[in-house]
């Protein structure tokens, strides 16, 4: 349930928003580390769930991977203070405070944690883990980015968000690989301005948001159980274009953060890097219309001996935000442009 | 529990000693012989192997390990080419139509029996059953034995009598071990043709940490005695959670997409020949069941179930 209901939950969603402020907003390293761990600890009570063999079981594994991911990067922020005078960056040591902020977001390296985990919570918990959890790692790779490992990363993580998720059907775990593409997105917006990262990290969280909510409010979390509902139109509607929008198909609104993007790419002269993202996103997008075609066209199923009447009380919701999904491009060009 | 009338399960009255949670055997015990569980390996949680100590006899040398090992590396190969064929064609199954059952194992094929282990307390001298999983005469499998109730005489073993079939664990290319994903079923199916015993269906669901090692989802088959096939279908939402024998209080569903081992047991405590005929075991999507779990859990008490 929502869990500003919860008290409990309160209390750790709060204390999980300053820490991500406490980790931003540090003068020195050591605090950026102890907003980290405050993330971790107040982000576990939110996600653990006695009465669940999977979810406590992820839990579990996420308390164990982000832990060895906050070791590593006070060990490697020790090493650095101790080896050098000055914080320069590109030295050896830069590789590994990157690579343990990459960790703890669940990039390519070290993303097999990433979809498990999220196999095993619920789709508000999900959402929390694929757009908050990511702000404070995100902010300080800005801090200390070595670029030649982080192109490198870049482009894994747009190709093996794609490959590997080529024979899904849970949506969780696909949502997962689509959070891996999309953080190649934000690495490469990262590595031109803070500002792009934020604007593309908005959007991002828009769609994501829409996503998770339509599927909790379904209680979807496979794709052949997109068939077996009798949808009415407008919830079909939703489905198609939120799916389409996150895909990145021009005329709704998730094709204008990459449009953004790959300008300022090609702007700095990384064609190469540009290509590989243009090219993966057509295969993600690939991935989503099959789905779509199969679960909303090919296989619909109507029984006439099994009708099940869904009401939804925030069908109003849904159908905004749709409506800022197909023609947000039109309005943001009156903001960018 | 209406279920398990011809069981009987220890289900209360542990004595708690001192030594609850580790391996020892506690003589002050004797003083009350009536309802004490005295074998150890029920009160551990941790596990220090996944079988517990109960391992196959045959060993093979290091050395012919290894040689073993390099023999099955051609059809090794040939099965990693084959999924990353599979996996670039990119076709998962994404619906499961009502009314079609898909089949698991079907043992119309006699090599199929190859992928199930029989296990019978006479094994590790824990009893005198015998059994014995093998083609029928009349083309199918046949799972068959001589369940005995008798204990034996060593001072350990308190109750006897169990047969079972268990299907190995299956694996990917070079013995990854990996799990059934059931998630587009919500029926399990089974044609068989049994003697009028009851049998116990195991869903066995090893987990990722060794507590959850032991879970099995069991539910009885009552079959009729006749000369008729007949069809179950049981759907996953009534199976009932146990660990190593015990019924848990804190009940869950079947987690379906990490379902490790299927099995049959008998145990119901008539001595006696048993046979079973299995022409195939399946799933089954049901669009009419719409129940999630059978078992309702309810708020309790701190401390009071299951921790």
């Amino acid at each position: 349930m929502l869990f500003l209901i919860n008290s409990n939950k309160m209390f750790f969603l709060f204390i999980m928003f300053f820490s991500t402020l406490i980790s931003i907003s540090s003068n020195s390293w050591l605090g950026c580390w102890i907003g980290l761990e405050i993330n971790l600890l107040s982000f576990i009570p939110l996600i653990s769930n006695p009465n669940n063999l999977l979810n406590s079981e992820a839990s579990l594994k996420y308390f164990l991977t982000q832990s060895i991911a906050s070791i590593n990067f006070l060990f490697s922020i020790l090493l650095c203070m101790l080896s050098f005078k000055n914080f320069f960056i590109d030295n050896l040591f830069s590789i590994i405070i990157n690579s343990s902020l990459l960790m703890k977001m669940g990039s390519v390296p070290f993303h097999f944690w990433f979809p498990n985990i999220m196999e095993g919570l619920s789709w508000l918990n999900c959402f929390i883990l694929m757009t908050w959890q990511k702000i404070s790692p995100m902010i300080l790779i800005s801090y200390y980015m070595n670029f030649n490992l982080l192109f490198l990363v870049m482009i894994l993580n747009v190709m093996i968000g794609t490959i590997s998720s080529f024979n899904q059907s849970s949506l969780r775990k696909l949502m997962a690989f689509s959070s891996i593409n999309n953080l190649g997105w934000m690495l490469a917006a990262l590595s031109i301005s803070e500002n792009l990262w934020l604007i593309y990290l908005l959007f991002y969280s828009f769609f994501i948001l829409i996503m998770c909510f339509l599927f909790y409010t379904l209680n979807i979390y496979y794709i052949n159980q997109l068939f077996n509902f009798n949808l009415n139109f407008f919830i079909k509607i939703s489905i198609l274009i939120n799916f389409l929008s996150l895909g990145g198909l021009p005329p709704f609104l998730g094709f204008f953060p990459k449009w953004m993007i790959i300008n300022y790419l090609l702007s700095n002269n990384l064609f190469i890097i540009s290509f590989i993202f243009t090219m993966t996103s057509l295969i993600m997008l690939f991935i989503y219309i099959r789905i779509l075609y199969y679960s909303l066209m090919f296989y619909s199923i109507k029984l006439k001996w099994n009708k099940i009447f869904i009401k939804n009380n925030y069908l109003i919701f849904i159908n905004i935000i749709s409506f800022i999904s197909l023609l947000g491009m039109i309005l943001s060009t009156l903001f960018f442009l | 529990m209406a279920l398990f009338k011809n069981l009987k399960l220890n289900t209360f009255q542990i004595y708690r000693s001192s030594s609850t949670l580790c391996q020892t055997f506690d003589t002050s015990l004797l003083k009350f012989p009536s309802g004490i569980n005295r074998i150890p390996q029920r009160q551990l949680f941790w596990e220090k192997d996944r079988k517990a100590g109960y391992n196959s006899k045959e060993q093979p040398g290091k050395i012919q390990h290894i040689k073993d090992g390099f023999k099955e590396l051609k059809s090794e190969f040939k099965l990693f080419t084959q999924e990353i064929k599979e996996f670039i064609a990119a076709d998962p199954l994404l619906i499961a139509r009502p009314g079609e059952t898909d089949l698991i194992w079907c043992f119309n094929d006699p090599s199929i029996i190859n992928n199930f282990v029989t296990t019978c307390d006479s094994d590790h001298n824990q009893g005198y059953s015998s059994c014995g999983f093998d083609p029928s005469p009349a083309g199918r499998a046949l799972f068959h034995g001589y369940l005995d109730t008798r204990v034996p005489k060593d001072g350990q073993v308190k109750k006897a009598g169990y047969c079972s079939i268990r299907s190995k664990r299956i694996r990917k290319s070079f013995k990854r071990e990996t799990t059934f994903n059931w998630n587009l079923y919500n029926t399990i199916v089974l044609k068989v043709r049994g003697d009028g015993r009851s049998y116990l269906l195991n869903i066995s669901c090893e987990g990722y940490h060794d507590i959850t090692w032991n879970d099995i989802y069991h539910y009885v088959l009552y079959t009729r005695g006749g000369p008729y096939w007949q069809i179950v279908k049981i759907p996953f939402s009534k199976f009932i959670l146990g660990s190593k024998g015990r019924l848990q209080d804190k009940q869950t569903r079947v987690r379906l997409d990490r379902v490790t081992h299927f099995g049959i047991s008998c145990g119901d405590k008539i001595n006696g020949v048993f046979n079973l005929e299995i022409e195939y075991v399946g799933l089954e999507y049901d669009p009419t069941h719409n129940e999630e779990f059978a078992y309702e859990m309810y708020k309790t008490d701190r401390y009071i179930v299951g921790v």
